[in-house]
């Protein structure tokens, strides 16, 4: 029974979460044009683009844009939906969500990087099974590590600059990684080799997770 | 704030002095003590005692910090907060000694100062995470909110630090001394003469660095005491 009741509540706010960033539009169209902007100017200076540049490039404007993107969770709530939400949610469950949330909209905007720049800069990679199995995993990795950031940085006088500033580091070991699995994809190993790696990132995308569930509530704290 | 634990006892006298004594031991015998001699290596391996016990003291320190951080979501102690800070800042100073005395030893053994090597990646990283620290820290005016989101911040730094060190660069090679077939220290040491110096070595930087910490700590105590 509540079991039942914990998932129609995780339900019921993710329409919500979904309603509510379908009304700010504008939002979701701004992140769209960083992301397409930040990657119209790069191609411009990079063309001609070897193949690891492309893979270079493709992970810093991901980087970027999910910073931009995340930065969103916490630092726009307002002070009044603050209140609701403390009210009726335990902080955990509400952070889940805004890792499904985040996580979703990574993976569109990677989807949609993928193609833009695919066709503005052609498409070098020659296992595309391995690099949807990257940014699959990377999604979650960077919603889970860029929701407990934004988390701190809300209530600081420098959240905007605490973003980057935390994410980047934190952020590294599992870009470190993502970059190993990406240069597979561009050879076109076997996927024998990619395992180890893709196994790694999920141990810490593990870890992560339970880490963020046991400290969020001490962030949700005011 | 909480006035539960309102003081940091002072480190006892007798340790203080232990710690000096072997400083004066472990420098004696790092500088004039007889070292194997090894092609390329020559008289650097003596950068054992002093490069990896930062490593090692560091480590220990922000364990230590990772530790005072947890004690202070459970129970909201002012001077565990202040422990975890000073802890961390000196673990940041030992990190950044341990990454200058490499990198000398690098240009004379590796021929660069800085050869991008996973171990040097790895570390300069692990310190950016501890800078960003700082750096978060300064950012609140609440001392109570500012305690609570670095403790939170500091602990999730740690786990990201395990993979980073210990990990990562198991999963490249490296030129560093223990991996991909490089001799580690226990192979320089047939003898175990070196041991003789490494092993008080370790304890003496970790107990230093652990007297440097409870200083700062009880110094930001007392700053904090004074009414602004």
């Amino acid at each position: 029974m509540k079991a039942k009741q914990t998932v129609r509540t995780m339900l019921i706010l993710l329409r919500h979460e979904w309603l509510r960033e379908w009304r700010q539009g504008q939002w979701l169209a701004g992140s769209l044009l960083y992301l397409a902007g930040g990657i119209f100017v790069a191609q411009l200076m990079l063309r001609p683009a070897g193949p690891l540049s492309w893979v270079a490039l493709y992970w810093l404007m991901m980087l970027f844009t999910s910073v931009y993107v995340l930065s969103r969770t916490y630092l726009s709530l307002s002070s009044g939906l603050l209140m609701y939400y403390k009210v009726t949610t335990p902080g955990v469950m509400l952070w889940l969500i805004k890792v499904m949330t985040g996580t979703f909209s990574l993976w569109v905007l990677m989807a949609l990087a993928s193609v833009l720049m695919g066709v503005w800069m052609g498409y070098p990679i020659q296992n595309t099974g391995i690099f949807i199995l990257t940014q699959l995993l990377s999604g979650p990795l960077l919603a889970t590590v860029l929701t407990l950031v934004s988390a701190m940085a809300r209530g600081a006088s420098n959240p905007a600059q605490l973003m980057p500033v935390l994410g980047f580091p934190l952020l590294l070991p599992c870009l470190l990684l993502v970059h190993r699995l990406s240069r597979m994809a561009l050879d076109g190993l076997d996927w024998s080799v990619v395992w180890p790696y893709a196994g790694a990132m999920a141990a810490l995308l593990v870890m992560i997770l339970a880490l963020g569930a046991l400290l969020f509530p001490f962030l949700w704290k005011e | 704030m909480n006035t539960f634990s309102h003081r940091i006892a002072p480190l006892p006298t007798a340790l203080k002095l232990f710690t000096l004594l072997i400083m004066v031991y472990v420098f004696w015998m790092g500088w004039m003590g007889e070292v194997p001699r090894k092609v390329i290596l020559n008289e650097s391996v003596r950068n054992l005692y002093f490069h990896v016990p930062m490593w090692f003291g560091m480590m220990l320190m922000l364990l230590g910090a990772a530790v005072y951080s947890i004690r202070y979501l459970l129970f909201q102690h002012e001077t565990d907060d202040l422990w975890a800070f000073a802890l961390t800042q000196m673990g940041i100073l030992y990190g950044v000694l341990g990454l200058v005395t490499g990198m000398v030893w690098a240009q004379f053994t590796w021929g660069a100062w800085w050869s991008g090597d996973p171990k040097q990646n790895a570390s300069a990283i692990g310190l950016l995470m501890y800078l960003a620290y700082t750096v978060l820290r300064s950012s609140f005016d609440d001392k109570r909110r500012q305690a609570r989101v670095s403790a939170t911040y500091n602990i999730l730094a740690f786990f990201c630090l395990i993979p980073l060190l210990f990990i990562l660069p198991r999963l490249t090679d490296s030129l560093h001394p223990g991996n991909g077939g490089n001799p580690g220290f226990s192979a320089y040491d047939l003898d175990g003469r070196m041991r003789w110096v490494f092993y008080p070595a370790v304890i003496a930087w970790t107990l230093m660095g652990w007297w440097a910490s409870n200083l700062w700590a009880r110094y930001n105590l007392l700053r904090n005491r004074i009414p602004s």
